[in-house]
């Protein structure tokens, strides 16, 4: 019969070992798998949180929430663009930016995939890496 | 008792080898998950996002060999309090992000994944405290006859 400190070293030891084991094919999956990962990491817009976007000048907002959401209200200057008006929505955004302009997207805060797809998309029609989407979501400004 | 140690090792090695398995299978989508829960740099949820899987898969595995038992039963312990940790901390902020314990296969949001995992969390401690130790093979010599 072991006592407990011997008994956590040997479950310890048996953990590292686990660990250690799942170690080489996760380094085979970066390596030589999966060239989506690649991709997510080119396509992954950058989050920013309101304190630094307030401190960049002429930031293009895009409202990523629905039609009657941004209707009700919106952030000053803020245009609309959602995946399900997207063809309707976008000349009005290409005619507002221009390279160079810092675009960030907001949706509402929690559940909220629209601003990531939105920001991808974004990111890859307009050719630039540019492309922000808020942490905080809707309302960011209220929580200064 | 007998019966529910098996039950209980067989059911957390099924759930964390499922749970890799179909992480992997969609590997973006489960950096997309983990990357909602905004307590990571993208680089550290590339790494966790690509390890995590295949430490699931290995937990999973372990549980099925007497020697890795409690090695196994102390990892599951240990990533479900992170787990549970990360939960709360984004749930405590307002996020209500989906859990991304299953991928595709997600029931619930953040407060069904927290009951969910403090019940593994529950039975991996419960394994790990009741399991007994598998014996050394006896080294000694065999005592001569005659």
């Amino acid at each position: 019969m072991s006592s407990y400190p011997g008994k956590l070293r040997s479950w310890m030891t048996q953990a590292l070992t686990i660990g250690s084991l799942a170690l080489f094919p996760a380094v085979l999956t970066f390596r030589f798998g999966h060239s989506s990962i690649e991709a997510w990491l080119d396509d992954e817009p950058a989050r920013v949180s309101f304190a630094v976007v307030s401190r960049w000048d002429r930031v293009l907002w895009i409202d990523a929430r629905s039609a009657p959401q941004y209707s009700r209200d919106h952030l000053e200057g803020a245009l609309l663009l959602n995946e399900d008006r997207w063809e309707e929505l976008l000349p009005v955004i290409l005619e507002a930016w221009a390279p160079g302009r810092r675009i960030v997207v907001y949706c509402n805060p929690g559940r909220c995939d629209a601003s990531h797809s939105v920001a991808r998309r974004l990111r890859k029609e307009l050719g630039t890496k540019d492309v922000y989407v808020l942490a905080e979501g809707w309302g960011a400004w209220a929580l200064k | 008792m007998r019966l529910a140690t098996p039950v209980v090792r067989f059911g957390l090695a099924a759930v964390f080898v499922i749970s890799g398995v179909v992480k992997l299978a969609d590997i973006p989508a489960f950096l997309n998950a983990v990357s909602q829960y905004q307590l990571l740099p993208p680089k550290l949820v590339l790494g966790l996002g690509i390890y995590l899987p295949w430490l699931e898969i290995a937990v999973g595995f372990a549980l099925f060999h007497p020697r890795f038992l409690h090695g196994a039963a102390l990892l599951i312990s240990v990533l479900n309090l992170v787990f549970i940790a990360a939960m709360i901390a984004t749930w405590h902020r307002g996020l209500d992000v989906s859990c991304g314990c299953f991928g595709p296969l997600d029931v619930g949001g953040l407060r069904a994944g927290i009951a969910r995992d403090s019940l593994f969390l529950a039975a991996a401690s419960a394994l790990l405290l009741t399991s007994p130790t598998p014996a050394r093979p006896c080294l000694q010599p065999a005592p001569r006859a005659g």
